[in-house]
């Protein structure tokens, strides 16, 4: 009769055996069924180690409400290579962000940030955050001339990276139209801003004021011309060869009246609206009339309406960009605006300009997973799905748990032995 | 508004601004003259203190008198250069005495910055017409050891264009005769006029 | 021995003991405070507030040790507890002593021996001392322990006293750039106190203050380099001293040291010129007549201090072209702190004006600023014009467009000064010299009179040329007035009475008169011209010159209203001139805020040098913030706490700072909350 001890300690010895064989079944038969192993979002990448060293029958899937890391997302799809079914459900916020270096002398970057309308989104930096909005239509077009490293968008707790691109190599602008006082301003808030300007100011018949550099309408040396008025004639059909070729065109005021210009502008000239009360003291940019563009060419966008009308509208013709532009006396705004009227009206015409301004970038454009991190997941592991039916069950034990069972087992047995005296 | 240019003539409080009144017009006839610049019949009288000053971007000041900036003027003259503006100074009393000269030197000095001497060689003295310098006025005295033939113009800088062009010659008094009378003379006396106002308007 | 007496002497003895042990425990405590700050000092040094309470807290320590302990052992007073220690001391006694105390009768304790009861009792005082005095003993020794600057730095704290701290790590011995003390005297003329700042990064301090830097150790490998300027430390006594003064633009003072290197930038707070308001007179005026006083009154206000002050005025008198000018001082006096007012009158007869005269007043003052020279404010010039007895009548009348005689006033005006020169320096000349020159001034002389008598016959509806010729001795000349005015007179028809113009009668006579007379006047003069004498010229020529600007007061009368408005023909005359311009060049305006461009660009690198290395960081902010202090003061200001908040690891702190410093200098970025078909809108 066995006694209670080495009963004991033949069950220690079968249930290794059992264990053994257990594993080594478990090894070398697959098994019919298929379980699953869920995951919140919050605990996937903690899980991440877990699911590597589960078999390829079981089914992984994870509930995300932000997308992961490039990183998990990189590991997932590797787990999905391997064999597993990788599937993932719940409702990350799309969110991309892109961005462009300003065709500008002092440089600065315009992100683009696309996310669903009445979120807010928040832009930072290397350095700080930059601002945050809050989305009317289709996301946000932030400009900001310095930009430190790399801008990362965030929405509800889903961000967005990319990289700032370099800047771009910003060519001469050519401003030409009767002498007058829009013809100097424009161009003195165009050079005040950095740029490289060839004037041409006709002041009387054959005679010229301007910098004496030769005017050949060539997008390797002009990134775009201003035309203030009609004189813009002169060019004759070498603008639309220009504009055609890639380089940009401003028309300001009446100049698109202009024979080679009415090819070109995205619209037709009106009559020049006049408010009904002309302002008393300061003046903003538009408060004394200007050219409404009456009629939009069917590819014309509406950049700016007011009462009056559509006041700049721009257009891409052929391979360059125009813009008409209906004030003729924007200088009322610098000189009579209100403080630090100067400078908006500095700035705006240079971004005016870069709108326009023939700048092809220096480098290959960057874009990694990080700038549109939903779209980059569900290119590489699928879109949204629910886990097939049928999956279920316990998720199965880990081996090591086996392993430690049969050590303990081992463990129980000798000590048990031990105890009686046997080796 | 329209959008041609206004000659525009400064009130200010403590002088006679008002001593050279037909040059305004000469100046406008001298421009329609010899450009096609687009330039209004007559010309206008704005004061220094009043904040419609900044719609010309030219002004004219002239005078006898001390001229005593009040903080308004002082404030509209700063605003006024700043954001691009061209103010041109000229001494009616050709420096004989030397007070409009003091004083306005002065409160120029002190609204906008220190005036230095424009050389001869500056590109207003080809703007149009082409000139050695400063044309002499008739009334300048011219080499009797009175020091009263002025070599220069005056000028405040501003990133690289004239802001204030201050005048002790009396272009006042040389410009200051109905345009009707310009038949009366061989060469036309206002013609650096013309080289002033095509600067101010490409400058 | 009584009982009750052993009783009370065990007592006493008792309480001593109690009192002195709360004292010790009270000093150790009090020690221990300050061995404490001093001990925590040689480790992190502590700031100037924190050690100055450091005593303060150790008194007070003190004083609640001594009070708590000496409260709890109060009981010591009581003679029944007394009694009670001593039962317990001396079991045989069987509460015969308490009995005793408590019912006042000793003849419960008759018969028992009190000799050890007062030798118990100071065996259980010296018990109770040990461990405080011990505490005491353990507090001194770590005093005197400790070093010396650390005690006293604690025990006396100063403004500057970092010099005398000894850091703990052996590094820190060796470093002689930290740390530092900066002695700030400012200009005499300021009267403010010289002040020490410890540990200096940033010194704001009066144009001219004189800023001397001591460090500890030998200054011999101790350079300042300031500016375009190298310093060489001085030493005496284990410090080391660097003497500057602050200039009018910021500056970045680098020290060196072997392998150490610190910045200590002197940012200088500009001594102001004085505001100046000028209360009396009020406002501009016009006066019937130049008599009486006019009070002077103005307020003046500086930011340091004021020196002087006075009145200025200047009388115009003239009109037209003439103008002659007087200047002068008034009421001139010294003045001192930072308000003042100035009065003085001014008499208007002692300035002898006359009707049409112009008197412009002002108040100056001046600082007493002798680093960058005195400072000068003005105030606001009030005019008191004289007014002329014909303004007082009916209109305002309007200055009409001055009349082409005008010109001939000015003219005549410039000859009489070619005149004068040519007498003045006539010694100097040679005969045909002065012919010469004399013949020149006749020659534009004639001119003018041309030019006079063309007027007046254009006037009276005659030929302009008719009564001149370029032949002198042409008979037909007048030589008269009245020869002149009769041919005047055929001419027109009109009446020669002369002088009375008003009413209807027609102002030709009134106007011309005066002109005749100067025509007459000239012809004189260049006659005497002509024969090489200008002395006898002169006053011809004067009276033809007051007899112009008559005629140009007559005008005045009756050209009565606003200036001509004269309206160009701009299509007659467009393009009608005879001479042709030529193209030119324009020269480019020079970039605005270049200066930004470059800070911009050198905030973006330190950010990036942040991530690295935030000490180099910081010192870089510190080296920016100097450079942007003139031209971009906000952006200074945020990088000043930027560089703070960095060398003091408050990362939030940092962040936020660097986020205004970017705005303060970059502008807020441009935001469309919506995203459109067309990438840049303006």
């Amino acid at each position: 009769m066995r006694s209670p001890r080495s009963r004991f300690e033949l069950a220690c010895r079968v249930g290794v055996f059992a264990l053994l064989g257990w594993l080594l079944g478990a090894s070398v038969i697959p098994s019919g069924g298929r379980r699953a192993d869920t995951v919140n979002g919050a605990g996937l990448e903690r899980r991440l180690p877990v699911w590597t060293r589960l078999p390829s029958n079981v089914a992984l899937h994870a509930n995300l409400d932000v997308t992961p890391a490039a990183a998990t997302i990189d590991w997932l799809a590797a787990l999905g290579h391997s064999g597993h079914s990788v599937t993932w459900t719940g409702t990350p916020t799309p969110l991309a962000v892109a961005a462009e270096a300003l065709a500008d002398p002092r440089g600065g970057t315009s992100v683009h940030v696309a996310a669903p309308a009445g979120s807010s989104v928040v832009l930072r930096d290397d350095a700080s955050v930059l601002d945050s909005v809050r989305i009317a239509n289709l996301g946000v077009s932030v400009t900001a001339s310095d930009v430190v490293g790399s801008m990362v968008a965030g929405v509800r707790g889903e961000t967005a990276k990319v990289r700032a691109p370099d800047s771009v190599h910003v060519r001469s602008v050519v401003v030409v139209g009767g002498a007058g006082w829009e013809g100097k301003f424009i161009v003195a808030a165009l050079e005040e801003r950095g740029w490289h300007v060839i004037a041409r100011f006709a002041v009387a018949p054959s005679v010229d004021v301007g910098q004496n550099a030769a005017l050949v309408l060539d997008t390797a040396r002009i990134a775009a011309v201003i035309a203030v008025d009609t004189l813009l004639g002169r060019f004759g059909g070498a603008i639309e060869r220009y504009v055609r070729s890639g380089g940009g065109l401003v028309l300001a005021g009446s100049s698109s009246l202009a024979a080679p210009a009415s090819r070109l502008a995205p619209g037709a000239l009106g009559a020049r609206f006049r408010p009904a009360v002309l302002p008393a003291d300061t003046i903003g940019l538009g408060a004394t009339g200007f050219y409404p563009v009456a009629s939009l060419e069917r590819d014309a966008i509406a950049l700016e309406r007011r009462t009056g009308g559509v006041s700049i509208a721009a257009r891409r013709v052929g391979a360059g960009r125009v813009i008409q532009v209906g004030y003729d006396d924007s200088w009322r705004w610098r000189m009579a605006g209100g403080p630090g009227s100067e400078v908006a009206h500095r700035a705006w015409w240079s971004r005016l300009v870069s709108g326009v301004a023939y700048a092809p970038p220096a480098g290959a454009d960057e874009t990694g997973t990080s700038a549109a991190p939903l779209a980059a997941m569900i290119a590489r592991i699928g879109p949204a799905r629910p886990l097939p039916p049928g999956m279920g069950g316990r998720a199965p034990i880990d081996r090591r748990v086996y392993m430690i069972v049969i050590m303990v087992l081992l463990l129980a047995e000798w000590g048990s032995r031990r105890w009686r005296g046997l080796r | 508004m329209s959008t041609e240019f206004v000659f525009a003539t400064a009130q200010y409080e403590s002088g006679d601004w008002d001593s050279a009144p037909l040059v305004p017009p000469n100046i406008i006839d001298t421009i329609a003259r010899y450009t096609e610049i687009a330039v209004a019949p007559t010309g206008v009288i704005v004061a220094l203190s009043d904040d419609r000053m900044l719609r010309y971007p030219l002004l004219f000041l002239t005078g006898h008198l001390p001229v005593r900036f009040t903080e308004a003027e002082r404030r509209n003259v700063r605003r006024f250069v700043e954001r691009g503006g061209m103010l041109f100074v000229d001494d009616h009393n050709h420096d004989i005495d030397g007070t409009f000269h003091k004083t306005a030197t002065e409160e120029i000095t002190r609204s906008v910055g220190p005036l230095v001497e424009l050389p001869n060689d500056h590109q207003l003295y080809t703007a149009f017409f082409k000139f050695d310098g400063p044309p002499t006025t008739s009334h300048e005295l011219n080499g009797w050891g009175d020091n009263l033939v002025h070599r220069h113009l005056l000028a405040v800088m501003r990133g690289g264009r004239i802001a204030v062009l201050y005048s002790s010659k009396d272009y006042s008094s040389e410009w200051n005769y109905h345009p009707d009378s310009k038949r009366f003379l061989s060469v036309d006396n206002t013609r650096f006029a013309v080289n002033i106002v095509v600067y101010a308007l490409s400058a | 021995m009584n009982v009750f007496v052993e009783l009370r002497a065990a007592r006493l003895t008792l309480a001593a003991g109690v009192m002195v042990r709360a004292l010790v425990w009270g000093a150790s405590a009090a020690l221990t405070v300050v061995a404490g700050a001093a001990a925590v000092d040689v480790a992190t040094p502590l700031s100037l507030d924190v050690r100055s309470r450091v005593l303060g807290v150790a008194i007070a320590a003190g004083m609640a040790t001594f009070v708590a302990l000496g409260w709890r052992d109060r009981s010591v007073l009581s003679a029944r507890r007394v009694a009670l220690w001593v039962e317990e001391q001396f079991p045989s006694l069987e509460y015969a002593l308490v009995t005793a105390v408590e019912s006042g009768e000793p003849r419960f304790v008759q018969g028992t021996s009190t000799d050890r009861w007062l030798v118990v009792a100071r065996r259980r005082v010296a018990r109770a001392l040990r461990t405080p005095s011990a505490a005491f003993a353990v507090a001194v020794i770590v005093l005197v322990v400790l070093p010396s600057g650390a005690v006293a730095r604690v025990r006396s704290p100063h403004a500057g006293d970092s010099l005398e701290r000894r850091p703990a790590s052996r590094s820190g011995r060796r470093n002689r750039l930290a740390p530092l003390v900066a002695e700030l005297a400012p200009p005499a003329y300021s009267g403010q106190r010289a002040s020490t700042i410890d540990e200096p990064s940033d010194v704001r301090a009066l144009v001219g203050t004189r800023v001397t830097i001591r460090g500890r150790g030998d200054g011999a490998s101790v350079v300042a380099i300031a500016g375009p300027d190298t310093l060489r430390a001085t030493t005496t006594a284990d410090r080391w001293t660097v003497s500057l003064a602050v200039g009018t633009h910021p500056l970045a003072v680098r020290f060196r040291d072997e392998a150490n290197a610190r910045i200590v930038a002197l940012e200088p707070i500009a001594d102001d010129a004085p505001t100046v308001t000028l209360v009396t007179p009020p406002h501009d005026s016009v006066l019937r007549a130049a008599t009486g006083r006019i009070a002077l009154t103005a307020d003046a206000g500086d930011d340091i201090g004021l020196a002087s002050g006075a009145f200025e005025y200047i009388v115009s008198s003239g009109e037209g072209e003439t103008f002659t000018f007087r200047s002068g001082t008034i009421g001139a006096t010294r003045l001192a702190g930072k308000t003042a007012s100035l009065t003085a009158s001014i008499r208007l007869d002692s300035l002898a004006l006359k009707p049409g005269d112009i008197l412009h007043l002002r108040a100056v003052a001046r600082d007493g600023n002798t680093v960058t020279g005195p400072g000068i404010g003005t105030s606001e010039t009030r005019a008191i014009r004289i007014a002329r007895p014909d303004e007082y009548d009916s209109l305002a009348v309007d200055a009409a467009a001055p009349s082409d005689a005008e010109k001939g006033a000015i003219s005549e005006r410039m000859l009489i000064m070619l005149a004068e020169a040519l007498e003045r320096q006539r010694p100097r000349l040679t005969r045909d010299t002065l012919l010469r020159e004399s013949h020149g001034i006749a020659v534009d002389q004639k001119k003018l009179r041309r030019t006079v008598g063309d007027i007046v016959f254009t006037r009276l509806g005659g030929n302009p040329s008719a009564e001149e010729s370029t032949n002198d001795e042409n008979p037909q000349r007048a030589k008269s007035i009245a020869e002149l005015l009769q041919r005047a007179d055929s001419a027109t028809n009109r009446s020669i009475d002369p002088m009375d113009f008003r009413g209807d009668e027609s102002p030709v006579v009134a106007v011309n008169k005066p002109l005749l007379e100067a025509y007459n006047a000239m012809w004189d003069a260049s006659l005497s011209l002509e024969l090489g004498e200008p002395d006898r010229a002169l006053p011809h020529m004067r009276r033809a010159l007051a007899a112009i600007q008559r005629a140009r007061q007559a005008e005045r009368l009756y050209l009565h209203g606003a200036p001509p408005r004269v309206v160009i023909d701009l299509d007659k005359a467009r393009l009608k001139g005879k001479d042709k311009g030529s193209s030119s060049v324009r020269r480019a305006l020079t970039v605005s805020d270049s200066a930004d461009n470059a800070r911009a660009d050198r905030f973006a690198r330190i950010i990036e040098l942040a991530a690295r290395d935030p000490g180099a960081a910081a010192d870089s902010l510190l080296l920016l913030r100097i450079d942007a202090l003139t031209g971009a003061p906000a952006f200074a200001a945020a990088l000043g706490d930027a560089a703070q908040a960095m060398r003091a690891g408050k990362g939030d702190v940092a962040t936020a700072a660097l986020a205004r410093a970017r705005r303060a200098l970059a502008g807020v970025p441009v935001v469309h909350d919506s995203l459109g078909r067309w990438g840049i809108v303006p």
